[in-house]
């Protein structure tokens, strides 16, 4: 019987009332592909990938293309919250499914539910393990009330637990495209992705410096990327720019992708990424626009081929035209001496309705697309050797190549190829610098210098002459760059950040 | 020779002209029979004869002899206020003699409250009861405040005492923090109108808060309306009007200043010179945007009362009027209230009473803290606020510029109205001698309505291309049914026995319906209609909170010498799960006069001397709901509607408990000139509820904190705090002749904090400003100490830098001469999160405060000081516009930014052995493109001395000699003059040293984010009244 003292809440639903309907799992997995992870895609997930990586020009976020990070910047604390965010919603959801869920619903959508949930969770810490190296893991937030501080656990077991999560995505995933959520081939892409890190990493959690990737986890990489590639049945979108328009959210081609909805008032709801990129105020006509200081860098600018379509959907310069954005002008022309980001930047409310407001666009953040798991695939095949005459290698590479309007090449395909490509193709997506990464745990030396002579100066085009000048600026990273410093906040909260790694299975 | 003869006269108090004294018992000196009393008006008639003593005495005043001579008229003034024995204390379902409390119990008359000129009756307390701290957390009129009781007992996010207004537990669980959907919370006692307060009595200790159990263990303010008194209707009328000012602005640079900084920061930085700048001497002023948006702002309150009855039934009807302007424009804050309160004695056996109150308040919130405050000392000087043409002025880009904040004053419309209706009715039966039954029920429906709009605009190039609109209500209800039954005798007129057994239950029920639109196509109508339907939001909500108790109090009082008192409470909270939700509350005190003595009785220079002591244990529940459970909300998401956990649940979370003991003294010499009170405290909360602020991995934000997509952190009994303490309070009556007195009241209260434990020994719970920690909750420390680096200054030059730890890279872009220096407190040569440490308390050591009054004749004058002695703020206005780096303006502060030099002037620039440091003891650091130094980080360089001294109260009064009162057909009339806030002696240099913390936390406290400032107010006012 209900006491005077019973008062459970009006506006919300009671977890005892929940998971009644394979629809109830839906609505709360539904919630975690957009609206917590808006800290980390807000600013730091460029930051750290693009800038970071020498993507972008010295002459914004210097801290982080003159690898002077500190514990204290905004942008890794950012990440870190955010990423660890979703794994508190996925730890606490995992537990609650598995255990409150009705009988009535089937276990395979159940099964689906979670696996949708450790795919978000494996993810987020593979992130965090790239980023930061030893991470706590945390699998039920609720004990942390009894034990605030908790330990760090060793690279090996934090890769160990990101592919279990994987692993029962993978087998757990519908096979079916669900819009917006994550299938089979999803979680085998990331699997792959996964793998092919963990090959260049010793136990220990260093990279292991010679040259040399594990050949089992090389085969995993090449098993799960095969699969995709071959099994899945889903294609490139036929144009690479096309792929950035709101139109396309959640094509054929993307497998994760961060969901969001442009909001005028509600903030954190949408993709605020073209607010601070877009060159100028006129681009958005939102009020924001912040994206002056973003300019491309020399390295990545010199690697575009004339042919290469990839360039204008990334980087916008003197003279290009965009007939979709501001559309009531018809078109945009470019007139900066500075090349500015292009990618992610859609124009006006008016091009997009209902779409464009201050830092939120209904752009769906790409985390992971079949073009990425295409070039994993051949960097998997490519294995130890630099070059390989492999088919299937061959074909996917071409097909990324083709679309991207440039000759295609012919065997034998050299890895060092499929890095530029993987560089041109993902840029302005927060990408590349784990490719620096994965290069760095193989080849450190070779890697800092490769590093090194990137050219993360500026360039101008003459606005009357169109002749280009580069003003040169370098930086050279050392092998503690590869790792962030955890943030201040935590540090300060939890001495044992500072202290080994501990095993996270005895 | 005796004549015989009729003598007429009126009796008056003392200390407020105002009431006359009916009641009092006039009779001839030595003799007991009563001769006459004085009507409802405070007029007898006597037939004496010359040379008679006539002596005038009342209960709870001295009483007075005059001897008739030729005179036919004896007008009788009595001293009421001295002899605070026969007070009559309000103590929580009854009410106690102040003689017999064993309680540490702090009063306030309606007195005291009209000498202060207050507008919210929190006012009228600051500084004036010793144990409690009253602050302003904003400037505001009807802006938010805390009151702590003996120190912060608590850690969740109310720490404010229970209020009780003649029965109804005010504002509810979270004392009425009612959504009103904007920040700062305004001030739910504000609908409380001060002059309709007869007294506030202070629980502050166990023993006396302990009736009040389940919310008790931060004390209980009791508010007790006016009541009618029997006699013909007599009116009263206090009407006063003021003017409001900014006692001080905030030193910012003026244009040429900022145009010279910002070309020499041009040129370092290798940028363009704005070319407008280029001779920052033919510069006028520009703009001072405080100057802006403050100004000169009118108070007016009136108050009109009529009272009467007869002897079987008595009324008061007070209504008011308090219309107050912010000094900041465009913000104002209008209260409406009638009260009416009747009594009356039915039957021999029945007594009905019922006493309403129907509240309005109208408040402009459109330039609130942490926005317009904010904005308008940020703003550069060289923007208009208004151009030539008439049009806002605005800045030449759209993009890392800021609007113009006095253009949204006029454009935007941000408004709360609340109505209120609140009161009591109860019906006392005397079904058998001795024995009174209470029913009552207590009620309070609180309605509020929320306006705002804000178009689309564009000031200059900044343009704001959403408008925005949103219409609110909210209704908040608060039930409450009591009975009570009360015993009261006295055997063999030693043996007085009084006890109290009851029950009570409260619901609270609030609700709140919020709707916005956007993409309106006109800026002149803001209703929602008028917006884009397709962006239109709405949202509810709910929530309820039920208490349940039984309690009951035992006081027994052997021969005026010894008190017992015991109580008892059971409260059952909805709080809780089914599993913790019922607690015990209890208390025990014995209080013993020694006066009573009989070695004492004859010692005649001490007129009272008590003894308190008292132990007890008292609990708080004041948390979220439901936080023991797990719950789900929606949300919206582009996959379609999204639903999101909500909180980690915490099933074992559990009732807060403090135990308190007190020792008191209470004393008078020399016939009550000299009064003292001394009391000591040892308070011991344990299983401290706090919404836990952990460790950024677990994902997780405190319930008071916002963030995107937030879990709410489990809330959980997380350790334990004590504090201890000592108050002091003194009244002195210096000096006292016919024509002149002098009378001075000294509080002084000590408060020592600590965290004596957390869930585990290391655990620190941070407390951010955005993404920094600037304060933390520790074990062996006070609650929210400041935390962060200790700043020694700049390097001076390069052997400074290279000798000093390592801050990071050097060099120009990096780590350089000029660049703040930060202390290496482990000494491991590497400046980094090791070498971080506390930097200070926000509470203070001791707070005071004096009042001086001097009569002389119909003059008064009122001199009251307060002040915090010993605290620590944190300037985050300095840390925001003291930052080199920052694109806008600047306090002038900066204009001693570290200034390099180069020893051999053709040398290289970035040669680190050939720079140094021209102002080498600045505490600004250099100007640069990019430094990688963090000068801005939290440190010691934003923490300021909070101490102060403040003229809070000065008071000129003149009574007009009833003889010309009389001609006008008035009983009384005084008229005064006051300055509140009239001059602040202090180091700190934000607006004001007051600071509060900033969300009603003392976690939070201390941190100075551009919160409204107080202001000056000059009032003059009359009493009248027939």
């Amino acid at each position: 019987k209900k006491s005077f003292l019973d008062r459970t809440p009006q506006d919300k639903v009671t977890l005892e009332s929940f998971f009644k309907s394979e629809s109830d799992l839906r609505l709360a997995t539904g919630a975690l592909y957009g609206t917590p992870w808006f800290d980390f895609n807000d600013k730091s997930i460029l930051v750290l990938g693009d800038a970071m990586a020498g993507n972008l020009s010295r002459t914004n976020f210097v801290s982080y293309s003159t690898f002077a990070v500190n514990s204290s910047d905004a942008r890794i604390n950012e990440a870190w919250r955010s990423l660890y965010k979703i794994i508190a919603y996925c730890n606490l959801n995992i537990i609650y499914i598995t255990q409150n869920t009705d009988p009535s619903v089937s276990a395979i959508a159940k099964n689906n539910a979670i696996g949708e949930l450790r795919f978000l969770r494996g993810t987020s810490y593979f992130y965090l393990v790239q980023y930061f190296g030893e991470v706590p893991i945390i699998t039920d937030n609720r004990t942390l009330a009894e034990q605030p501080q908790v330990n760090k656990h060793l690279v090996k077991d934090v890769y160990r637990f990101i592919i279990e999560d994987l692993k029962f995505a993978s087998q757990n995933l519908r096979t079916v495209i669900d819009k917006g959520r994550v299938n089979k081939w999803s979680a085998e892409g990331m699997l792959a992705k996964i793998y092919l890190t963990r090959s260049g990493l010793k136990d220990n959690g260093t990279g292991t410096g010679t040259g040399q990737r594990d050949v089992a986890l090389l085969d995993s990489a090449k098993k799960y990327a095969g699969d995709v590639c071959n099994n899945s049945g889903l294609k490139l979108l036929p144009s690479y720019a096309d792929l950035f328009k709101i139109e396309n959210n959640n094509n054929e081609e993307s497998l994760f992708a961060l969901q969001f909805i442009a909001s005028p008032n509600s903030y954190g709801l949408g993709n605020s990424t073209q607010g601070y990129y877009a060159a100028e105020g006129k681009l958005t006509n939102a009020g924001d626009g912040y994206g002056a200081a973003n300019t491309p860098s020399i390295d990545i600018y010199n690697k575009y081929d004339v042919k290469d379509l990839r360039r204008k959907a990334t980087f916008m310069q003197n003279g290009d035209f965009y007939p979709e954005l501001l559309k009531k002008d018809g078109g945009y022309r470019v007139t900066d001496e500075r090349p500015h980001v292009k990618k992610y930047v859609v124009g006006t409310n008016e091009d997009n309705p209902g779409q464009v407001y201050s830092l939120s666009t209904s752009s769906a953040a790409y985390m992971l697309r079949l073009a990425d798991v295409y070039l994993i695939y051949v960097e998997a095949i490519l294995g130890n050797s630099p070059t390989t005459s492999d088919a299937d290698a061959l074909k996917y590479y071409n097909l990324v190549r083709a679309r991207a309007g440039l000759d295609l090449k012919t065997l034998p395909v050299s890895k060092a190829d499929v890095l530029v490509d993987r560089q041109l193709e993902l840029a302005i997506e927060g990408q590349y610098w784990f490719d620096l990464l994965r290069e760095h745990d193989i080849n450190p030396a070779q890697t800092i210098s490769k590093i090194g002579a990137q050219n993360r100066g500026r360039l101008t085009f003459n606005s009357a002459t169109n002749v280009r000048v580069n003003e040169d600026q370098f930086s050279t990273p050392t092998d503690a760059s590869f790792k962030l410093p955890y943030p201040l906040a935590d540090l300060t909260t939890n001495p044992l950040l500072s202290q080994p790694a501990v095993p996270y299975y005895k | 020779q005796a004549v015989q003869k009729t003598v007429r006269g009126k009796v008056t108090s003392s200390d407020n002209i105002k009431d006359a004294i009916p009641g009092v018992s006039i009779s001839l000196k030595g003799k007991k029979t009563q001769l006459a009393i004085t009507d409802g008006t405070g007029n007898f008639v006597v037939k004496v004869a010359t040379g008679d003593v006539l002596v005038f005495s009342y209960i709870g005043a001295e009483a007075k002899e005059v001897t008739v001579g030729s005179q036919d008229v004896i007008n009788v003034s009595l001293v009421t206020s001295i002899n605070k024995l026969d007070e009559v204390v309000v103590v929580g379902y009854g009410t106690a003699l102040r003689k017999d409390l064993t309680g540490s119990v702090s009063s306030i008359r309606a007195d005291d409250i009209a000498k202060s000129a207050a507008t919210t009756f929190d006012q009228a307390l600051q500084g004036r009861v010793a144990g409690v701290v009253i602050n302003t957390n904003s400037g505001q009129p009807g802006g938010g405040i805390s009151v702590q009781i003996r120190g912060v007992s608590t850690l969740g996010g109310n720490q404010e005492p229970l209020y009780v207004v003649d029965g109804v537990f005010y504002g509810g669980d979270v004392n009425g923090a009612i959504y009103t959907g904007g920040s700062p919370g305004t001030n739910p006692l504000a609908t409380i109108s001060p002059s309709d307060i007869e007294s506030i009595d202070i629980l502050k200790d166990a023993s006396a808060t302990a009736i009040y159990g389940s919310q008790a263990s931060n004390g209980v303010v009791i508010v007790t309306t006016k009541k009618g008194k029997s006699g013909p209707p007599k009116v009263s009328i206090d009407a006063s009007y003021g003017i409001q000012q900014l006692p001080k602005y905030l030193p910012v640079m003026e244009l040429p200043e900022y145009a010279a900084f910002r070309n020499v920061r041009d040129v370092l930085n290798g940028a363009v010179p704005n070319p407008l700048f280029a001779d920052p001497s033919v510069l006028g002023p520009g703009t001072n945007w405080q100057k802006a948006i403050f100004g000169t702002a009118p108070v007016e309150n009136y108050n009109l009362s009529v009272n009467g009855g007869d002897g079987r039934t008595t009324y008061i009807l007070n209504a008011g009027y308090l219309s107050q302007d912010g000094i900041a424009v465009k913000s104002d804050f209008k209260r409406y209230n009638v009260r009416l309160n009747v009594e009356t004695k039915a039957t021999t056996w029945l007594k009905l009473s019922a006493n309403i109150s129907g509240n309005r308040i109208n408040e402009n919130i459109n330039n609130q803290d942490g926005n317009l405050v904010q904005l308008a000392i940020r703003q550069s000087p060289d923007i208009a606020v208004v151009n030539p043409d008439g049009s806002y002025g605005g800045p030449s880009s759209p993009l890392f510029t800021l609007t113009n904040p006095f253009a949204l004053t006029e454009i935007n419309t941000n408004t709360r109205t609340r109505s209120e209706v609140y009161g009591s009715a109860f019906a006392d039966i005397t079904f058998l001698k001795d024995f009174v039954l209470r029913n009552e029920i207590a009620v309070n429906y609180n309605f509020g309505q929320i306006e705002q709009f804000e178009p689309a605009y564009q000031f200059g190039q900044f343009p704001k291309t959403n408008s925005f609109g949103r219409r609110g209500t909210t209704a908040y209800n608060n039930n409450t049914f009591r009975t009570y039954l009360t015993y009261n005798h006295t055997f063999a007129s030693k043996y007085k026995l009084n006890g109290t057994l009851g029950h009570e239950s409260r619901l609270n029920t609030s609700s709140f319906v919020d709707a916005t639109a956007t993409g309106y196509f006109q800026t002149t109508n803001s209703e929602l209609n008028l917006g884009d339907p397709a962006k239109a939001t709405s949202t509810s909500g709910k929530s309820q909170q039920a208490i349940d108790s039984y309690y009951g109090r035992f006081n027994f009082t052997y021969n005026d010498k010894y008190t017992l008192t015991s109580t008892v409470r059971y409260d059952g909270s909805s709080k809780f799960s089914p599993d913790n939700r019922w607690n015990f509350t209890y208390a025990v005190a014995l209080a013993y006069r020694l006066k009573q003595e009989n070695f004492l009785k004859s010692v005649d220079f001490i007129s009272d001397l008590k003894l308190r002591v008292g132990y007890g244990l008292v609990n708080n529940q004041n948390i979220a709901d439901y936080v023991y459970g797990t719950s789900y909300r929606t949300t919206q998401t582009a996959l379609g509607l999204g639903v999101l956990l909500d909180n980690v649940p915490n099933p074992d979370a559990k009732w807060e408990t403090t135990k308190s003991s007190n020792v008191g003294i209470d004393a008078s010499f020399f016939k009550d000139r000299l009064q003292f009170t001394v009391d000591a405290y040892y308070k011991n909360t344990d299983n401290l509820l706090n919404s836990l602020s952990l460790p950024l991995y677990s994902g997780t934000t405190p319930q008071d904190q916002f963030t995107v997509a937030k879990l709410n952190a489990p809330t959980k009994n997380i350790g334990s705090i004590v504090n201890k303490g000592i108050e002091f309070s003194v009244n002195a009556t210096n000096i006292k002749t016919k024509n002149f007195s002098w009378t001075t009241n000294i509080t002084l209260s000590r408060n020592l904090n600590k965290v004596t434990s957390l869930i585990t020994e290391n655990t620190n719970l941070p407390q951010y400003l955005g993404t920094d920690i600037v304060q933390q909750v520790a074990v062996g420390r006070s609650i929210g100490e400041f935390y962060g680096y200790i700043a020694d200054g700049v390097f001076k030059d390069g052997a400074d830098l290279t000798n000093s730890a390592n801050q990071g890279t050097i060099g120009v872009n990096g780590v350089w001469v000029g660049d703040i220096k930060f202390r290496d407190i482990n000494g491991d040569k590497v400046i980094d999160s090791k070498d971080l440490t506390y930097l200070g308390s926000p509470l203070p050591k001791f707070q005071y405060g004096f009042t001086n009054t001097f009569k002389y004749k119909a003059f008064d004058l009122t001199v009251f000081f307060n002040g915090n002695y010993g605290n620590k703020i944190f300037n985050q206005l300095k840390r925001t516009n003291e930052d080199l780096q920052s694109g806008f303006g600047l306090l002038q502060s900066v204009n001693d930014y570290a200034r390099i030099g180069l020893k051999d002037p053709s040398g290289s620039a970035t040669d680190i052995n050939n720079v140094y440091i021209t102002n080498p003891n600045t505490t600004v650091p250099r100007i640069s493109t990019s430094t990688l130094n963090g000068n801005n980080r939290v440190s010691s360089r934003y923490i300021e001395n909070g101490s102060y001294l403040r003229l809070k109260n000065l008071v000129l009064g003149y009574s007009v000699p009833f003889k010309i009162v009389q001609k006008v057909k008035l009983g009384y009339l005084r008229v005064y003059g006051n300055v509140t806030n009239l001059f602040t002696i202090t180091d700190y240099t934000g607006y004001d040293p007051e600071v509060g913390s900033r969300f009603q936390n003392a976690q939070s406290a201390g941190v100075d984010n551009g919160r409204y400032p107080s202001s000056r107010t000059y009032t003059f006012g009359i009493y009248a009244g027939f």
